[in-house]
């Protein structure tokens, strides 16, 4: 039920490359999957609500709520990063 | 387990080095037949050994430096998806191998404090992705039962560790069974908390509607004081329940009389293994018999939850994986596996335009009639029992190409993640191959203690705690 396309489409709002193997593996095993989803279409959901969140107790908290937090310093903020430039990290162009 | 071991280490029958040093040398003799640890962080802990043997050496009153280190000189060890400062962190996955992390997740700080010794960071289906372990960059777990099947997962090497002797205490994730899945197979004890019940912050983030942080432990008791130490409110995390922290240990020792147990009739179908069905039985006859009301429940939507959890899970999983970008952190995207890479296209294509209302909220909907589901059974029973996985552990390599296969497994224990519960996984028995076969004891939100006590009970009359895998 999914074609080629679709997988082309989504591997790249994911930003995932696939080789053409994976491609037509991918294909294969989520239509599959999808398949076996598609039986929630089998319940009644009228009128009910979606949840997002199990716990009802948890509510929104504001910085306001918790004060000031402490935050990494530069250095181990750019530790990780491959390429760095001064106070900056440096990424390809996207422009 | 954690009891005895505190007071030997007061009395100083044992030093905090001598002990470290024989689950060292535990790990270096056998880990490499079990592949439980991606990384190990031998000259720290013994450092940290040290450190505390000091701490009682110079103390007064030793046996009150219970109150301020409740897991003093205790070895454990953190699944790999669990944020460590300085020592490197990897998920599993080659996407963040040599990832070193600048902050300690709160569990690990929490537990640091509390002055346990960590040995090392756990193998795991990588990013949590996974029902077997198989999944991992690093090499599959065995299970020390039988080492040609899986350990299961995600957390794998949590079970396998502990159900090893190589660690007392491993902490782990369950956003779909990841915990209680690996406990079930290995003869150990897991606890999932309720979400929110302990802190997410420096976990690296899977399904976030979802996912719990838990441990594992051998008995239920060690399981209890362990919960005592992680549980509580983050301001680091802002999903983290304000709810208060029962004191667990209170009332584990008070048997199950007048418990009102429920059975869902939707766990016990065609399909369920009949040894597994047995284990189940034999421990409700001993339930029963200590004074326990054995009740059958419905829950209708059970058959739906699966689907519902393959929606939301490769959705919540495709958003939080999108850090993964190489630039900050990590290597570049293609170095995802398989599963990671399914998981992210599955989510990508259903929160996409034209399809989020067919499946993200449809399923966001059938969720809500799920969690509908517990909170009716929840007015006639305390809690509810049920069996963990469907089969026993597979073999290595029996399922790895088989997602929906895999998947399958999952169908028991993903109710509960869908709607927030506490679950305990303990032993309830052992096939005639000798593989380990766990039971889950789904609870009230919050309710961890109810399930620490009628845990309790169950370890106490089967005694399978005492039965070791031989390595």
């Amino acid at each position: 039920m999914l074609n080629r396309d679709d997988i082309l489409r989504v591997a790249s709002l994911a930003k995932l490359s696939l080789s053409e193997k994976e491609v037509e593996l991918y294909k294969v095993q989520l239509s599959e999957v999808l398949n076996y989803i598609n039986k929630l279409g089998e319940v009644n959901t009228g009128g009910i609500e979606p949840t997002y969140h199990s716990i009802q107790t948890v509510k929104n908290k504001f910085q306001s709520d918790v004060g000031m937090a402490e935050s990494l310093s530069l250095a181990e903020v750019q530790k990780n990063a491959k390429r760095k430039s001064g106070r900056y990290i440096e990424t390809e162009g996207v422009l | 387990m954690i009891g005895d071991f505190l007071d030997k280490l007061l009395k100083r029958k044992i030093t905090a080095q001598e002990s470290i040093k024989q689950y060292i040398d535990s790990i270096v003799e056998h880990d490499d037949n079990i592949n439980s640890f991606i990384s190990r962080n031998f000259e720290s802990a013994l450092s940290r050994a040290k450190e505390i043997d000091h701490i009682i050496d110079t103390s007064d009153t030793p046996a009150s430096l219970l109150n301020e280190y409740p897991l003093l000189g205790v070895p454990i060890a953190h699944k790999d998806i669990i944020s460590t400062k300085d020592i490197e962190t990897t998920a599993a996955s080659n996407v963040l191998k040599g990832y070193i992390p600048p902050y300690d997740a709160t569990i690990v700080n929490k537990m640091d404090s509390a002055g346990a010794i960590m040995l090392g960071k756990l193998n795991c289906d990588a990013f949590a992705h996974g029902a077997s372990g198989e999944n991992s960059d690093f090499g599959v777990v065995k299970n020390p039962y039988d080492k040609d099947r899986v350990a299961g997962g995600s957390s794998s090497g949590s079970g396998a560790a502990v159900a090893s002797g190589f660690t007392i205490v491993a902490t782990g994730t369950d956003t779909g069974g990841s915990l209680r899945n690996p406990a079930s197979f290995t003869n150990t004890v897991a606890i999932k908390p309720t979400y929110g019940r302990v802190s997410r912050y420096g976990v690296i983030a899977m399904a976030s509607s979802l996912d719990s942080v838990g441990h594992v432990t051998r008995t239920v008791k060690d399981s209890a004081l362990v919960l005592q130490t992680t549980a509580g409110v983050d301001s680091n995390d802002a999903s983290s329940a304000n709810d208060s922290v029962d004191k667990y240990l209170e009332k584990i020792e008070e048997g199950v009389r007048g418990m009102k147990i429920g059975i869902p009739k939707e766990y016990f179908v065609e399909g369920l293994d009949p040894e597994i069905n047995q284990a189940i039985q034999d421990n409700l006859k001993i339930l029963e018999k200590a004074g326990a009301e054995i009740i059958e429940i419905s829950l209708p939507h059970t058959e739906y939850a699966l689907a519902v959890y393959y929606i939301i899970t490769p959705s919540e999983v495709s958003s939080n994986l999108a850090r993964f970008d190489g630039i900050r952190f990590g290597e570049s995207r293609d170095k995802f596996g398989n599963e990671a890479k399914r998981r992210i296209m599955l989510g990508t294509y259903t929160l996409s335009s034209g399809y989020y209302d067919a499946y993200y909220l449809k399923a966001q909907k059938v969720r809500t009639l799920v969690i509908e589901d517990f909170k009716s059974a929840f007015k006639k029973v305390d809690m509810i029992l049920a069996p963990v996985t469907p089969m026993h552990p597979p073999k290595i390599g029996e399922n790895v190409n088989d997602p929906l296969k895999m998947y399958l497994m999952d169908v028991l224990t993903v109710p509960v993640n869908l709607a927030g519960l506490p679950a305990l996984s303990v032993p309830a028995g052992f096939s005639k191959r000798g593989l380990p076969i766990g039971l889950q004891l789904i609870g009230k939100h919050f309710d961890e203690s109810t399930l620490y006590t009628a845990g309790y009970f169950i370890e106490q009359s089967n005694q399978l705690y005492t039965r070791r895998p031989e390595l």
